[in-house]
């Protein structure tokens, strides 16, 4: 059961998350909720190995932010990739301002640097935020690379 | 998916409780992520939050596809055949196959066990 817990994701977050989604009349079944367990963990391992592979040829040893994204984009989740850039042009923005805050400058860097993902590691300057996480219907066979074992 | 339920707002590092509630614990997220990772490697803090991201709006997603199958045929309760039919629906089609392997695994040791206890209930009561 130790080994279980350590290769998957709890189920009970996981049931969680799906309960925010249906309708609350509705109910989900216990197998329902494992299928979704086992596909998620297959979902982040699968990423995870692909950003590694890049990391190992690019001789590094962390993985970070870019390195994700551009997983997704080259596992043919476009979609995913580009709502996952402006979450991370985001998450870095409140992570900034964080620091500024710390060391007690509450005036946020004008210039912030976008994710490596899009601009290629460049300096730019962006007045409106990214538009949040939203993904998409993709079409049927848009990651065709998808090869989870 | 209109309604964003993935969206990342800074202003909601004030309520823990709403992103716990939201997200998978990053903890689970790290550990998952470092059995697919050589030995040495290492995840940056920003990895580990992206996928959590990430996976957490994919639940959201494929449960959406799902929900709405189920919406459609008039049923209240979504079942694992519901959460394959998703993925395929979504464009997870190699995704399906392993999954629909799993499933079938699953019902077949839910049956065993079913069945053990039953024995073991038989075996109690004589």
């Amino acid at each position: 059961m130790d080994d279980e817990q350590e290769r998957l994701f709890p189920i009970a977050n996981v049931g969680r998350i799906m309960k925010q989604i249906l309708p609350p009349t509705a109910k989900i079944s216990k197998e329902a909720k494992q299928t979704m367990q086992e596909s998620a963990t297959e979902f982040v391992s699968f990423v995870t190995a692909e950003a590694s592979d890049k990391c190992h040829k690019e001789n590094r040893k962390t993985v970070n932010g870019d390195d994700i994204c551009w997983a997704l984009s080259t596992l043919g989740f476009d979609n995913y990739a580009e709502a996952i850039v402006r979450y991370l042009y985001k998450y870095r923005q409140a992570e900034r301002l964080k620091a500024n805050q710390n060391k007690g400058n509450s005036t946020p860097d004008n210039h912030e640097e976008e994710s490596n993902y899009r601009s290629g590691g460049q300096h730019g300057r962006q007045t409106e935020l990214p538009i949040p996480l939203e993904f998409r219907v993709m079409e049927r066979g848009d990651n065709s690379q998808a090869r989870p074992s | 998916m209109d309604d964003n339920v993935g969206a990342y707002d800074p202003n909601e590092d004030n309520n823990n409780i709403k992103e716990q509630e939201r997200l998978l614990p990053i903890a689970n997220v790290g550990r998952i992520m470092k059995q697919s990772l050589p030995t040495n490697a290492k995840i940056s803090k920003e990895a580990k939050e992206t996928m959590q991201e990430c996976v957490s709006e994919f639940i959201s997603f494929v449960t959406s596809e799902a929900s709405e199958k189920c919406r459609k045929e008039r049923r209240k309760t979504v079942n694992g055949d519901d959460v394959c039919w998703a993925l395929e629906a979504l464009g997870f089609d190699d995704y399906s196959g392993p999954i629909r392997r799993y499933l079938h695994r699953y019902r077949e040791l839910e049956v065993e066990r079913t069945n053990q206890d039953r024995v073991r209930d038989n075996e109690r009561e004589a």
